[in-house]
């Protein structure tokens, strides 16, 4: 990483002092962004091997049969990426060659028909269908898919018309294209059609020129979220409770342990590996409530360490956003900061017991390939935007 | 790539992102930093909760458990276990834990009602009253296959298994006796708090029990838990003088006695002469010590069944009491040599001395204390009046004695003052003092009536005249060994004091072996040994019931040790034997034929014993053929009257 790649400024300079050669120079790459991936990438599976062995030797013999998934997982989502980082992103929205059609549209039917058959041959677990068994190389998520394609398709709308999100109509326009997909995931996954949400919500307010309208829908949005929540049925009732109650429902078990392996790292943790919460006490200590074993082992220091690597990257993205060579990839690099940004809220505000609880992964950290591969795949559009960062206009 | 970048450049125009959306777009970013930001400080709110905290640590830390002692072994002297503790296991249910989860509380109760069929009621039940408990005994005592049996099962649940929480097993210890009767009343037993009752277990309870170690876990000031065990200390083991075999041929003829004839007490005692170590004591029948509130020894279910609680509780008592130790009576005859003893060692009389019997002695009041022989023994030598057992003798000889040095001498056989024996509920038994030693109490005092003493005060006096003056403490357990087998204290043998003097010891011993050999002991005769002791029979009180309590005090000297045996029938339920010595004497014979070669006391001319020895139990214990003389059984019959 040169000291240029860190700070856009610094490429303007670059930009200007390189000015006789070609438009596109190599250093507008982020290797920046690229490196704090792959570090986060790695420390994830290092908290994942701290947090998985126990379990893993309790229910397979193999301390490392979770650490082995997900760093092949890893393996194929790096590839991925560096793959995706080369390819121009104006492709996504580009007529193919073939059909004529656009590459957004086929990703938009795959996800609707994903999203369909998982409700028929969905493995059930946790009484939700989220999760479609494939031979031989495990379960996939098709929702991590419908992430990317609500990023993609709603940075097409925008793109194509951006005026028209200046009035309401135009939202609602977008919003009726979105609504299957987000409704599909919603009926068996709440709380990651509210990260679809999230992410519509946000590449649209970022385009429209009304803020007042945005805000007031957003209360709007939380109040039916709530309504929701607290009028939903079976076990949505019992989620609720146990946020309330979380030092005494049998409900927020789970959280109550959490909050317990926070508190018991204290300022600078017990040391990596050291954790004693994680032997059989949280569940799911390795996915969901990997955070706050992270906290116990590395305590209040090690946590603040890992939001300002998540910070870290958000500006990062943000950054690339803003000095993307066209609205499209500013608006793809929005979708991608929002998603992020929105699961990691989502994710330590359920540890630390501040929402109610949701079945939202830490990105680039909690266990589970899906995920890990398509939030590479992301980075990687990010990174190909700032490779398209052009030195002169 | 470059084709489709240029064609979107060429119809959008190259549209970038305006001003306002990058302010929009860094409001965004704000928001993210703002709720990260917060959500640190919750993290640090949620670090300083002492309440999460104490629950992570509750969570793995434990309520403060007992670590069993073990209570120590009871060995005989050979090194036999007579008692010990085998590990057994409290079947324990942690409410709080098995409540915990749904999952846990279904997958426990079932596994709990497979196993050990539980009332599933019952179970609900306990988890619903006693929620805020973390500890239930279910069950006790369970051996180490029925915990198996459990935990088995558990593993075969795979997967479902580890929903099955809070149950869990304590270890403890169980009290086992594996002669179970052997030496009942000598062991003694414990309750179920662990405490001894009756017995070594009794008098040693403090030294056996050990103590019981602690795991506990507390918060120091920083809320970190401090692991603290404090290993338990196990009991002592208290090593016996009783012999395992010796007891068990005493217990074989007793049980076979009280089968045959019965008797209302029965009581033997083999003690070595030379230390006052007891090889073996025997009080009636023996009680299961595993048992030991099971009667069935003793009564019918039928007879069980019409006592009153009292009753019951009174025959308990009765069957536990050790009547060797417990019991005082008159001794009767067999103290005849203690008070020609005293008589010798001060000079009054001598050993030559001769004695006029006309059948009975004259005293104020119009009372005339009869001897054996009604007709009178004639003129006797003082051997004779030992071997003849004359009252009269015996009346003249106190008489020449006095009070003063009869009673002298009782204290100093500890005749009405306890031995001192380390065995529970000792009596002392109730002697004349010098005051009321009138000329009647000195008489009947003197053939061994009027006071009474118990077995072990018999028995031990009666060594001190066999080894030559030496008053020894009777003691039951020799040494007291840690857990790990180091001795902690011996008990040595403890002299209390000097008796008598050799000579007069070696006089005595002659006269009890002519007593056996020619004498009213001729029943306790035994091929090839040369047997010394005593007959008595006292009548009890009331005298004119006829109720008798028959005795013999018996003695073998040799290379290695002296043995005293000492066997006492109280009232036999046999009326043709209850009266007559010979009773005691044949009990006598059979035990001690049996123990001496187990002591190393061989017979003389060992190729003719075991012929002759068949002759000598078949005549012994067929009670038709007569091998003493009837007449000094009858004679020894002591009847005071008005």
């Amino acid at each position: 990483m040169s000291f240029q790649d860190e700070n856009p400024q610094q490429n303007e300079e670059v930009k200007t002092a390189e000015a006789p050669k070609r438009r596109r120079s190599y250093r507008t790459y982020d290797y920046g962004l690229l490196i704090l991936t792959l570090f986060l990438v790695g420390l994830g599976l290092v908290f994942l091997y701290s947090t998985s062995s126990y379990t893993a030797t309790q229910k397979f013999g193999n301390a490392a049969f979770y650490l082995k998934r997900q760093g092949n997982y890893a393996l194929i989502g790096i590839i991925a990426m560096l793959i995706i980082s080369h390819i121009d992103y104006k492709i996504y929205i580009a007529k193919l060659t073939v059909f004529r059609i656009r590459a957004v549209y086929v990703l938009y039917a795959l996800c609707i028909f994903l999203q369909v058959i998982v409700l028929f041959v969905g493995e059930e677990i946790y009484g939700a269908k989220r999760w479609i068994e494939i031979p031989k190389i495990g379960s996939f998520q098709p929702s991590e898919v419908t992430k990317i394609c609500i990023i993609v398709f709603t940075a097409f709308i925008a793109y194509t018309a951006p005026k028209k999100m200046n009035r309401i109509g135009g939202f609602i326009r977008a919003g009726v294209y979105m609504a299957p997909l987000i409704l599909l995931v919603a009926k068996e996954d709440l709380s990651t059609s509210v990260v679809l949400l999230g992410i519509f919500f946000i590449i649209c307010f970022v385009t429209s020129r009304k803020t007042w309208y945005f805000i007031a829908m957003a209360l709007l949005a939380c109040g039916a979220v709530a309504a929701y929540i607290f009028l939903g049925e079976g076990f949505r009732g019992e989620r609720i409770e146990g946020w309330l109650n979380v030092d005494t429902a049998s409900a927020g078990y789970q959280i109550r342990r959490g909050l317990y392996a926070i508190s018991s790292g204290g300022l600078t943790g017990k040391g990596l590996g050291e954790s004693s919460m994680k032997l059989g006490y949280v569940p799911e200590s390795h996915n969901d409530m990997i955070f706050s074993i992270i906290c116990e082992e590395l305590g209040i220091v090690g946590a603040i360490c890992i939001i300002l690597l998540f910070v870290l990257l958000i500006w990062r993205i943000y950054t690339v956003a803003i000095n993307a060579s066209d609205l499209f990839g500013s608006l793809l690099c929005i979708g991608v900061m929002a998603h992020i940004g929105i699961q990691a809220v989502m994710n330590i505000a359920v540890v630390t017991n501040t929402i109610p609880a949701t079945g939202i992964a830490l990105p680039f950290i909690s266990y589970g390939g899906t995920s890990l591969v398509l939030l590479l795949c992301e980075i990687g559009m990010v990174l190909s935007v700032s490779y398209h960062i052009k030195n002169v206009d | 790539m470059d084709e489709a970048g240029s064609r979107t450049r060429k119809t959008k125009k190259e549209k970038k992102i305006t001003a306002k959306m990058q302010i929009k777009l860094l409001v965004v970013f704000c928001v993210f930093l703002a709720a990260l930001i917060g959500l640190i400080a919750r993290v640090v709110y949620i670090s300083n909760q002492d309440k999460y905290k104490k629950g992570a640590l509750e969570l793995r830390s434990y309520v403060t458990s007992e670590i069993p002692c073990k209570r120590g072994d009871i060995l005989d002297r050979n090194g036999n276990i007579l008692a010990t503790g085998e590990i057994v296991y409290n079947l324990i249910l942690d409410p709080k834990v098995a409540l915990d989860r749904t999952a846990y509380t279904e997958a426990s109760l079932t596994a709990l009602e497979t196993v050990y069929g539980f009332d599933d009621a019952y179970l609900r039940n306990i988890l619903a009253t006693r929620s805020d408990s973390s500890y239930v005994i279910l069950k006790k005592e369970l051996t180490y296959s029925e915990k198996s049996a459990f935990t088995d099962h558990v593993a075969s649940l795979g997967k479902e298994g580890n929903n099955v929480k809070g149950i869990w097993f304590e270890e403890g210890y169980k009290r086992v006796y594996p002669y179970r009767t052997l030496a009942s009343h000598v062991i003694g037993f414990t309750d179920a708090d662990g405490e001894g009752s009756y017995g070594i277990e009794q008098y040693y309870n403090d030294v056996l029990k050990g103590t019981n170690g602690r795991n506990y876990g507390y918060y120091d000031g920083t809320l970190n838990i401090v692991d603290t065990v404090k290993e338990p200390v196990d009991g002592d083991t208290c090593v016996s003088t009783i012999d395992a075999n010796i007891q068990r041929i005493i217990e074989s003829y007793t049980d076979r006695f009280l089968n045959e004839y019965g008797a209302e007490n029965l009581g033997v005692i083999v003690m070595d002469a030379n230390s006052g170590e007891i090889f073996g004591m025997q009080s009636n029948y023996s009680y299961d010590l595993n048992e030991p509130r099971n009667m069935s020894r003793l009564y019918t279910p039928e007879q069980l069944a019409l006592m009153s609680d009292e009753q019951q509780a009174a025959a308990l008592y009765d069957m536990w009491r050790n009547f060797c130790v417990s019991d005082a009576y008159e001794p009767g005859s067999i103290y005849k040599p203690f008070t020609v003893a005293a008589a010798l060692e001060e000079a009054c009389i001598t050993k030559d001395s001769m004695w006029d019997c006309d059948g009975g002695e004259d005293f104020p009041g119009d009372v005339r204390i009869k001897c054996s022989n009604k007709k009178g023994h004639g003129h006797i030598s003082l051997v004779q009046s030992i071997m003849y057992s004359c009252n009269d003798a015996l009346m003249q000889v106190a008489r020449i004695e006095g009070r003063d040095i009869f009673a002298n001498y009782q204290k100093k056989f500890c005749i009405g003052s306890t031995t001192g024996i380390d065995l529970p509920g000792e009596a002392a038994g109730q002697s004349f003092s010098v005051s009321e030693l009138n000329e009647t109490e000195l008489a009947t005092s003197s053939f061994g009536q009027g006071f009474t003493a118990t077995m072990v005060q018999m028995a031990s006096a009666f060594c001190s005249l066999i080894n030559g003056g030496t008053y020894y403490e009777p003691h039951i357990v020799r040494r007291i060994q840690s857990s790990d087998g180091t001795t902690v204290k011996k008990n040595e043998p403890v002299v209390v004091g000097k008796t008598i003097s050799e000579s007069t010891g070696a006089f005595l011993k002659d006269s009890l072996y002519l007593t056996v050999s020619g004498g009213t002991g001729t029943g306790a005769k035994i091929n090839g040994y040369l047997i010394g002791g005593k007959t008595g029979t006292s009548q009890k009180l009331p005298r004119d019931a006829e109720k008798y309590l028959v005795s013999f005090l018996g003695f073998v000297e040799g290379e290695e040790m002296d043995v005293v045996i000492y066997i006492v029938v109280d009232e036999c339920h046999d009326s043709a034997k209850a009266s007559r010595c010979a009773t005691a004497m044949s009990l006598f014979t059979d035990i001690a034929e049996d123990i001496l070669p187990y002591l190393r006391l061989y017979p003389e001319g060992e190729i003719n014993y075991k012929l002759k020895s068949v002759d000598e139990k078949q005549t012994v214990t067929d009670p038709s053929n007569t091998i003493y003389d009837p007449a000094y059984d009858e004679g020894e019959v002591n009847v005071i009257s008005r």
